[in-house]
């Protein structure tokens, strides 16, 4: 292969072809098998050595596929599954029972311990899997449909929000925080929040609940999770419970998260 | 007999005690990886039952060695399973797949041949030296030239083209020796 040819399939596979040249391409994509080969591997060697990608296979009837569905029919594996779903929810049922029990049967050290963890503002194993549980920031509104005009600014910013770069995306979020986008707004408290900018955070969400936005109810969500994370239960709970009585934003989640906090 | 032998063979035995300790002494790990990454709870659990089913439908068709531990072999599977799964909902508007006939166990049955055709790739770019498995690595993570040029100390862009053209032609033809790429070029 030439290097104008890798070129090429780089470009492809990246999305950097011109209208044209991508009709050019999927022509001869068709119509030459080894093109087409060299094309596979490329975009399978792209994806799978990515650490954030993966190359998920089509092909639906190959021998070797069918192999591996006959073994998955068998009884044995049927079996296996059932196996697997039994100990899965024993499994489960134990770590419940382990989270709700321990602190009665826990030691006056490990109390001791626990306080000390506390006075030094370190949230609990327990708030951190229960924010880490709760945060699903991958169902937030996207900024850019959102977005009355197009905003490149906002375009990078939620791109270095999706890459977990806080810091960076915040700078974006503050400088566009004038505009008439409440989801800016979110996404700035988030982010502070995910820097541990505690304070910063609880005035940015306060500011959305306060605010006239269709959105300013999510403040109240999101101030939970806030408190939740700097491990403040008894705030964490009068705000579910403000989101509870008020049927606001994610009130069913509110209440779910009430009880594992019991 | 190693203990991946004896946990390979308890999971193609259906020895629920043995998989019980497997999943005492795994399922935090996989559960706190995939909380970390955007997934919930009950993901773990689907991904965690997945893996071990994978393991052992592959072991039972062709007895295979795991060349790291039991334990690190089982992560990284669960790890390759969530990144299938990340990526599936993300390309999911333009996946036109036939959802309803088995598409379960066609499921678990095609993550085999990408954890295999995965661990190929990833086995021949541990074969190459020095400079161009670092190049490599930042191709394929999609950093952009003029980082490549950066790290490098190249000239310019254009001779980082050059290099990583070079060292994915010295890949390409490593994969294509291994005599497991024939049996992966058919699909």
């Amino acid at each position: 292969m030439s290097l104008e040819e890798d070129i090429l399939i780089e470009k492809f596979l990246r999305g950097e072809l011109s209208e044209k040249e991508h009709a050019k391409f999927l022509n001869r994509l068709e119509n030459d098998p080894l093109f087409h080969e060299k094309v596979t591997l490329e975009s399978q060697l792209s994806s799978f050595l990515d650490d954030n990608d993966w190359y998920s296979l089509q092909n639906e009837n190959p021998a070797e596929v069918k192999a591996y569905e006959e073994i998955i029919a068998s009884d044995e594996i049927t079996e296996l599954k059932a196996i697997l779903k039994d100990i899965n929810a024993k499994q489960q049922k134990a770590n419940t029972t382990k989270r709700i029990n321990w602190p009665l049967y826990a030691s006056a050290a490990l109390i001791a311990l626990i306080v000390s963890l506390y006075l030094i503002m370190r949230p609990s194993v327990t708030s951190e899997k229960l924010y880490s549980e709760y945060i699903s920031l991958s169902d937030l509104p996207s900024l850019v449909v959102r977005s009355t005009t197009t905003n490149t600014d906002l375009i990078e910013a939620q791109k270095l929000f999706e890459a977990k770069n806080y810091s960076e995306a915040l700078y974006i979020f503050r400088k566009n925080i004038d505009q008439k986008n409440s989801t800016v707004l979110l996404y700035k408290g988030i982010s502070e929040m995910q820097l541990d900018k505690f304070q910063e955070a609880e005035n940015t969400f306060k500011a959305l609940s306060n605010s006239d936005y269709i959105d300013a109810e999510k403040g109240y969500w999101y101030r939970a999770l806030l408190n939740l994370k700097r491990d403040s239960i008894k705030q964490v709970k009068t705000l579910l419970h403000t989101i509870t009585s008020n049927k606001y934003y994610n009130s069913n989640k509110a209440l779910e998260l009430l009880k594992e906090l019991k | 007999m190693s203990d991946n032998q004896y946990f390979l063979n308890a999971l193609a035995n259906n020895d629920s005690k043995e998989i019980e300790k497997l999943y005492e002494n795994n399922f935090h790990k996989v559960k706190k990886f995939i909380l970390q990454n955007n997934g919930q709870s009950i993901d773990a659990e689907d991904i965690f039952q997945k893996a071990l089913l994978q393991i052992t439908v592959r072991y039972k068709k062709e007895p295979f060695t795991i060349k790291t531990n039991f334990d690190a072999y089982l992560f990284t599977v669960c790890k390759n399973l969530w990144r299938k799964q990340l990526n599936k909902s993300k390309k999911w508007v333009t996946t036109d797949k036939d959802l309803t006939h088995n598409h379960e166990d066609q499921d678990i049955a095609l993550s085999i041949l990408e954890q295999k055709r995965w661990e190929l790739f990833k086995e021949t770019l541990e074969l190459i030296t020095g400079n161009c498995k670092i190049i490599l690595r930042m191709f394929f993570n999609k950093k952009p030239y003029s980082e490549i040029v950066e790290v490098m100390n190249y000239n310019s862009e254009t001779v980082a083209r050059q290099r990583v053209f070079k060292c994915k032609a010295k890949l390409i033809e490593l994969i294509k020796k291994d005599k497991r790429f024939n049996a992966l070029k058919e699909l």
